[in-house]
């Protein structure tokens, strides 16, 4: 249970990090939105045991890149950065299909998994958890993950 | 989240934040005092016991500097980024806060049970990972307070810090390597009965580039040149008053605890001492000795030596630190090897070669860069 709440915390700082981070009109609010974002990363990270994956995001990831884009943002001549210009693109509107596409095809691909082959997965944090048990065998895991996926494609190709 | 494991947390980390407060408040003391007897003045004496004409040596000073900090009155300049200014210094503290975990302090009231963050496997890459923040906190400030002399203070202090951590985290790299573990239990336990990794060429060369390292990275004198008060005021919080004040302060030192701590495990044998068979819990006393040992060190240091100049400072960390701590790594490795053989005969030839090795490249590199320092060339100044 302790596992479902941290999920669900962590993932809703991750994402609202991301957010915030393409939505800022300041850079330097948005610089630090993303390294809220990979600390949120680096938290679920933990919570699937991988101790030093998580580490190592919030060395490189938070430590690095972080001080890499403050650094080039420092170098600049506009530090603010906070112009009126609009901050989409013209094509946005594709940008919007193709990531709703895979958004899609993602939850998709999860469906499958809990109705053929793991019957206990009620969502996608007891997946999780059922992923970092140390019985739990990636190999037969993979070859799931492959036959949902192609009945996925078979779906849509029918 | 079951009520034992709450407990077990708050067992572990409550003391840790009280122990490191209350010798942060003595630290300050400590400081001013020994300055003054540096500089040949008294120091702090007046502030003792209230209502009372008891001196103490001025040992109340600190507490009477806390309560002038809370009351002070907290000023934000009208083009600053307000919820950035609020921010960074709670940014500032919390990394160094966070990881005086990673320390493998044993206390007594810790049982087998107990929550122990210094046991988890890779608890030193956690902690390099963990004091990076600070310099993100740091330049937060700089930018947040919209003052050129903030964000030149921050500017240098992040280049400082990035140039730094190198060396540091190279010279940390010796340790892990000979011990094969990044467990901070387990490395401070590889170096019981004084058999300590200070005592060996390789590492007194990795501990000396490491607290040079350290005192760069925590912003020490002669490294304070992100707060050189006589060029930028007092660099990034020279628009800070009041408690805010008062927090990077504390960050400062505890980060300076936490890195001495850092130090201490890696290099004089953690919590190892005379003593320990007979009463087990001296090993947190001798730790913090050893911890304080170190801060005098950084005290005499800044009442000491001048301040280095922006050029001289990355010429140091790039030019003489990088090349010798990488050397370093190898001059460990053969050692190693060495060491595998198990031969006496073999031990000393390589503590003789090594010796003649490191010395050798100290000495080069300094005669490599003395030529290359000329006298400053003034752009903008005559």
């Amino acid at each position: 249970m302790n596992e479902v709440i941290a999920f669900w915390i962590l993932s809703a700082i991750a994402v609202l990090g991301a957010l915030v981070a393409v939505r800022k009109r300041n850079l330097i609010h948005g610089v630090f939105a993303l390294l809220v974002f990979f600390a949120g990363l680096s938290g679920l990270f933990l919570l699937l045991l991988a101790e030093f994956i998580a580490a190592v995001q919030v060395l490189v990831y938070i430590g690095a890149v972080g001080v890499l884009l403050l650094f080039a943002i420092m170098l600049t001549e506009r530090v603010a950065g906070d112009d009126g210009r609009r901050m989409t693109s013209r094509g946005w509107s594709w940008g919007l299909v193709v990531a709703a596409a895979v958004f899609v095809l993602l939850l998709l691909s999860l469906w499958p998994v809990q109705q053929l082959s793991m019957p206990k997965a009620k969502d996608p944090s007891e997946f999780l958890t059922q992923i970092s048990d140390p019985g739990y065998d990636g190999n037969s895991e993979r070859k799931r993950i492959l036959n949902s996926v192609r009945t996925i494609v078979n779906r849509w190709s029918n | 989240m079951s009520l034992e494991l709450l407990i077990d947390i708050l067992i572990a980390t409550v003391p840790l934040m009280l122990i490191f407060a209350t010798l942060f408040a003595f630290t300050t003391w400590l400081e001013r005092k020994a300055l003054a007897r540096i500089q040949n003045r008294i120091g702090p004496n007046k502030v003792g016991i209230p209502c009372t004409r008891i001196g103490l040596f001025g040992l109340g000073q600190p507490a009477a500097d806390g309560i002038k900090m809370i009351f002070k009155e907290n000023i934000v300049p009208r083009g600053a980024d307000r919820l950035f200014h609020l921010l960074a210094p709670i940014l500032a503290l919390i990394p160094s806060m966070l990881v005086l975990c990673f320390l493998p302090l044993d206390f007594p009231w810790l049982n087998e049970n107990s929550v122990k963050a210094f046991l988890l496997d890779g608890a030193v890459i956690f902690f390099f990972a963990i004091t990076g923040l600070n310099t993100l906190a740091v330049f937060m400030a700089g930018w947040a307070s919209r003052n050129k002399y903030s964000l030149l203070g921050g500017m240098r202090a992040v280049a400082q810090m990035v140039s730094y951590e190198i060396p540091l985290v190279l010279s940390a790299v010796i340790v892990v390597m000979m011990v094969g573990s990044l467990n901070a239990g387990e490395i401070a336990g590889a170096q019981k009965g004084g058999n300590w990794f200070v005592f060996s060429p390789w590492g007194f060369a990795a501990f000396v580039i490491f607290f040079i390292a350290a005192l760069a990275e925590t912003n020490r004198s002669p490294f304070d040149l992100p707060e050189a008060e006589s060029e930028i005021i007092a660099g990034y919080f020279t628009e800070y008053s009041g408690f805010k004040f008062a927090l990077f302060f504390l960050a400062e030192y505890i980060a300076m605890f936490a890195i001495s701590g850092l130090a201490v495990t890696l290099f004089l044998g953690g919590g190892d001492g005379p003593g320990l068979a007979v009463l087990p819990w001296l090993s947190v006393i001798w730790f913090l000795a050893k911890i304080f040992a170190l801060i005098a060190v950084m005290i005499w240091l800044r009442g000491t030596l001048p301040r280095l100049r922006v050029d001289q400072l990355m010429g140091f960390a790039w030019k003489f630190m990088l090349p010798l701590s990488i050397l370093n790594i190898f001059v460990a490795g053969f050692a190693w090897h060495a060491e595998q053989l198990d031969n006496k005969f073999i031990m000393v030839i390589t503590w003789l070669i090594s010796l003649a090795v490191l010395y050798g490249a100290a000495s080069g590199l300094n005669q490599l860069n003395r030529g290359k320092v000329r006298p400053r060339e003034y752009k903008y100044a005559e």
